[in-house]
């Protein structure tokens, strides 16, 4: 304690030195004139009393020395000296501080950015995390099933909150995306559906309002009121009115009745709700549609929508809770053996990434992050090696201050720390510039994401606590890397070679394996390694944006509409689909038009386990209208497409249409046409269908195969949300996007357009193909900031060696030698260091590429693509010779005879 | 014994500033270190490259405060002090340091050990 008190007061007292020493000769004053008393009072005269006194304080330096050191502390002193010191010799080499800060802005930069996004998605404390990090999840499993797990019944989450003694509290949730009504205008917004606990589950308490009552959470209450969130109110100005106003959601009025706090953003990863509705609200949001899983909230066993979490009481472990809540799944079991048959419930902590009702691990995303971090990874050492070996070139020419400095006495740990805080400083200024340099990039990426991505997303990328250490940690590592090498070198020079002044003719015989030699050769290495992978990059977003999506895009136009938002319930809503596609198919240039609840490329899917004659297997599932083959261009290989009866009629006799792959798997070669399948599905009643025609397989993701498809009426398949397909004449889909709108809305005006765009745009814009293009552009960044300095790297090493051996040069040419031969020389010199470091590389990349795979992105890349092998190496190969020749060539332009005369 | 006044070691000086300031309350480090010299008979010399750092080392664990006076002929000083902390600093060195003794003193009597 006492002594922490004086260190502290040490490292305060290392500011105050002057004061103090100031003092401390005022104390020493009065110490000798007290002497010079004392002595004069013993009756010596006042000459001999000061002689006295004077003799008996000793040296008075030496004591102001001690005083000194006691008052601060003196390995500090140093240390701040030896900052001066750094400061003094970067000031006065300007062009090499620029030089330097900027490769490791470069490389550090890159890394800081990635850690960015990867802090963002994976690292920052979840909601509900600040609760003590036992926020989990709770999961109802299969026993006999490892693998199947569903979301929970309303009555089950009653029964589990009520009887189990793990949980704090419990809550549940699900998902809705009503429609938003403001000044006119619908929007699509994302809304929690949760349960009256939510908040005070989470610890989170209203800004503004309450949060829901048990009343509310009631299914069948039809509770029209709405919690907003922090960023809503301040759209709206902070009014403190806001409580008690009315919005409009999906046409309905709802009451808000409180604001979230700032900075809340719910339970989903990623995503940002703009409302919460209570539980009882569901009923109010949902219309009769049977495509994908509901977000019915009802009081029935069978309807299980529900996710559920909470934490943990304090102590008890996952596993602990586990084995407890085994007794409710048995009793649960016991009473309802229909719903709760084989069940087991699981807690596990909730992913960061995914939102569903089994539990994940974020491994695979981890796995992908360590896998971009480590590529990045590879720059920084790039600039690290680049450096070292700048750095190593000038220690060349500082050496003999160095030689000097050991010769009077300085200790070489003295030296080496001298270097190693010059590294340090240059890689602190490095670090901040590619702080700032990774934040705005991360920004960038991630408005780019937003415009793909049709919601609010909370990924911050503005560094916190963890980025800055990261990037300090990521400074420290490349000072060490770069700095401590040389610093050791330097520090072990021979002192009496160094000292007379230049080192004698042939002394500098350049070695083939030079440690400078190797550095530039692994530059290289990494480089072509990094362009490589940037190239198989390359060619995955080419392949995957060039995709045959099996339809064509030209004249294809979609826009996505959800007549839940207006309202409208299902007769309405079936009356103005069928509006709409009259208008829409009577438009000039329109060729035809259709309906279908997803687009290829889109972002949701449903899924089916489509069963025939033994065989079961899953399929994409999608409602359509009648013309939705021609509209969309896939061909129909036998049988037809549906009718505008069974696009229209609830009651038509229950058919399907499957495309080729899924014929191929239930029928293998027999005609499908008039044989019956089953299509069953969780939360739904099973339905057997006729097949009526066959079709060409198509797309879903541009970097997977094309995978089954099953397709059913829109008449006895209704939905609220979907998506209107137009066919119009090749060319002119572009300016049909303004008719196509004002045809829908000329149905209803309310009908929000939610988005309108051409299939070519769609397709662009597809997550998957921004993601592998993203990864492409990074990767080619990165790829082209090794390589130059791998480059720069390379001339430089070059350019020293050139300059040392500039007298043999001037030998040969005295002695007969061609300019040519001598450039040849040196070139195959240089050639050398680059040869082997691309075969290395090129080696690596192929290590590097398998581990790539693993991001899922290189589907359909051959592991050794011949084109990329090729130009990526050949490009470094010539940027290195031209690195190479150029020295060379300055180094002949000279008048051989003044090299020879220099000494 | 025909032996220079030997210099204090470290650590007992800091022992023998409290215990001087517990005597006279507050003085001076030229007072500070007269007193020791007299006390030990002039057998002790203080070192004033030692002192004065001991002093500070003092003050920046709290145990004695400084403060400049006025002393009796006129003249500017340094006044010390003992604070609560270097009170009961004392009280514990000076426990430990009979304990200590004693046992040393143990070692040195002849025939009772074991």
């Amino acid at each position: 304690m006492r002594s922490l008190r004086a260190w502290w007061l040490r490292l305060l007292g290392f500011f105050t030195a002057a004061a103090r020493a100031e003092q401390f000769d005022a104390e020493l004053q009065s110490h000798l004139d007290l002497h010079i008393d004392d002595n004069v009072r013993r009756g010596m005269s006042p000459e001999a009393a000061r002689r006295q006194a004077l003799i008996a304080l000793g040296g008075a330096q030496s004591v102001r020395q001690a005083y000194h050191d006691r008052g601060t502390l003196p390995s500090l002193e140093s240390f701040v000296q030896d900052i001066r010191i750094a400061v003094r010799m970067l000031r006065k080499a300007p062009g090499f501080t620029a030089a330097a800060v900027l490769i490791l802005a470069l490389g550090i930069g890159a890394n800081s950015a990635m850690f960015s996004l990867v802090n963002a998605v994976l690292l920052r404390p979840l909601n509900g995390g600040h609760l003590g990090g036992d926020f989990v999840g709770l999961y109802s499993g299969d026993r006999t099933r490892p693998d199947r797990f569903r979301p929970f019944s309303y009555p089950e989450y009653l029964d589990i909150k009520s009887q189990n003694d793990v949980f704090n509290d419990l809550l549940a949730e699900s998902a809705a995306r009503p429609g938003l009504t403001e000044n006119e205008l619908t929007r699509r917004v994302m809304a929690g559906l949760v349960s009256s606990n939510y908040f005070s589950t989470l610890g989170v308490e209203m800004s503004v309002g309450r949060a829901f009552t048990t009343e509310e959470e009631r299914p069948e209450s039809a509770s029209a009121v709405v919690v907003v969130s922090y960023p809503f109110w301040r759209q709206h100005g902070f009014i403190p009115s806001i409580i008690g106003q009315s919005i409009t959601i999906s046409g309905r009025p709802f009451t808000i009745v409180g604001v979230a706090p700032q900075g809340f953003n719910g339970t989903m990863p990623v995503i940002a709700p703009d409302l919460w509705l209570p539980l009882g609200a569901a009923s109010l949001l949902t219309d009769g549609q049977n495509i994908g899983p509901s977000n019915r909230v009802v009081n029935d066993r069978s309807a299980q929508t529900l996710l559920l979490a909470g934490t943990l009481k304090r102590g008890t472990s996952a596993a602990a809770a586990e084995s407890r809540l085994a007794a409710i799944a048995a009793s649960l079991e016991a009473a309802y053996p229909q719903y709760n048959g084989n069940q087991r419930l699981v807690v596990h902590a909730r992913s960061r990434v995914a939102m569903g009702p089994q539990p994940r691990s974020d491994a695979g995303p981890a796995a992908g992050a360590a896998v971009l971090m480590s590529v990045a990874g590879l720059v920084l050492l790039v600039a690290c090696l680049n450096l070292a070996n700048i750095l190593m070139a000038r220690g060349a020419s500082r050496q003999q201050e160095i030689a000097i400095r050991l010769a009077v006495g300085g200790g070489r740990a003295r030296i080496v720390r001298q270097l190693l805080i010059e590294g340090l400083l240059l890689s602190t200024m490095g670090g901040l510039a590619a702080l700032l340099a990774a934040w705005w990039a991360a920004s960038r990426v991630m408005v780019a994401l937003t415009e793909v991505l049709p919601m609010r997303i909370f990924i911050d990328v503005s560094p916190d606590g963890r980025a800055i250490a990261a990037v300090a940690l990521a400074s420290i590592l490349s000072a060490l890397v770069f700095a401590l090498g040389p610093a050791w070198r330097l520090s072990k020079t021979n002192l009496s070679t160094t000292l007379k002044l230049a080192a004698p003719v042939g002394a500098t015989r350049p070695r083939r394996v030079s440690v400078p030699g190797v550095l530039v050769s692994a530059q290289v290495a990494l480089s072509v390694a990094l362009l490589i992978s940037a190239g198989v990059f390359l060619r995955a977003s080419v392949m995957a944006a060039s995709a045959d999506p099996g339809f064509p895009l030209e004249g294809g136009l979609i826009a996505e509409i959800d007549t839940r938002m207006a309202g409208l319930d299902e007769a309405r809503a079936r009356a103005t689909y069928a509006a709409i596609l009259d208008r829409l198919r009577t438009l000039r240039n329109v060729d035809s038009a259709s309906v279908a609840s997803m687009v290829p490329f889109g972002l949701s899917q449903f899924g089916r386990q489509v069963t025939h004659g033994g065989v079961r297997t899953s399929s994409t599932f999608v409602v359509i209208g009648s013309d939705y083959f021609r509209t969309l261009g896939l061909r129909v290989i036998s049988g037809r497409e549906f009718t505008t009866a069974e696009e229209q009629d609830a009651a038509a006799e229950p058919i399907a249409i499957i495309d080729q792959i899924l014929a191929q798997r239930l029928f293998a070669g027999e005609n499908p046409i008039g044989q019956s399948v089953r299509l069953s599905a969780r939360d739904q009643a099973d339905e057997l269908v006729r097949i009526v025609g066959v079709v060409a397989r198509v797309r879903d993701d541009v970097l997977q195969p094309p995978d089954a498809h099953v397709y059913v009426p829109f008449g006895r398949h209704f939905g609220g949300e979907m998506t209107l397909h137009v066919k119009t004449d090749a060319g002119a889909e572009a300016t049909m996007l303004e008719p196509v709108k004002a045809a829908i809305q000329s149905v209803d005006s309310r009908l929000p357009v939610l988005s309108l765009k051409t299939m070519t745009a769609h397709r662009d814009a597809t997550p998957s193909l921004w993601g592998v293009t993203f990864i492409a552009r990074l990767f080619v960044a990165f790829g082209i900031i090794a390589a130059q300095l791998a480059t720069a790297g390379v001339y430089g090493l070059r350019a020293y060696l050139v300059t040392q051996r500039k007298r043999e040069i001037g030998i040969r040419i005295a002695l007969g030698a061609t300019r040519a031969g001598v450039i040849g020389q040196l070139l195959k010199e240089g050639a050398w260091n680059a040869a082997t470091g691309l075969i290395a590389g090129a080696v690596f990349a192929v290590g590097l590429i398998q581990v790539l795979r693993q991001t899922g992105m290189l589907y359909d890349v051959r592991a050794i693509d011949p084109l990329v092998f090729t130009v990526a190496p050949f490009m470094l190969a010539a940027a290195t010779a031209i690195a190479s020749y150029l020295p060379a060539r300055r180094a002949l332009r000279g008048n051989p005879t003044v090299a020879l005369r220099a000494e | 014994m025909g032996r220079k006044p030997s210099d204090v070691w470290q650590g007992t000086l800091a022992l023998m500033i409290l215990k001087t300031l517990e005597t006279l309350g507050e003085m001076h480090g030229y007072g500070i270190a007269r007193r020791i010299e007299q006390t030990s008979g002039d057998r002790l010399s203080v070192n004033y490259g030692t002192l004065y750092p001991a002093l500070l080392k003092l003050e920046q664990e709290g145990y004695v405060a400084g403060e400049w006076g006025v002393s009796e002929a006129n003249r500017k000083a340094r006044y010390y002090k003992l604070t609560r902390a270097g009170r009961k600093r004392l009280d514990q060195a000076a426990r430990e340091w009979d304990q200590t003794t004693e046992i040393v003193a143990q070692f040195f009597r002849p025939g009772e050990v074991s």
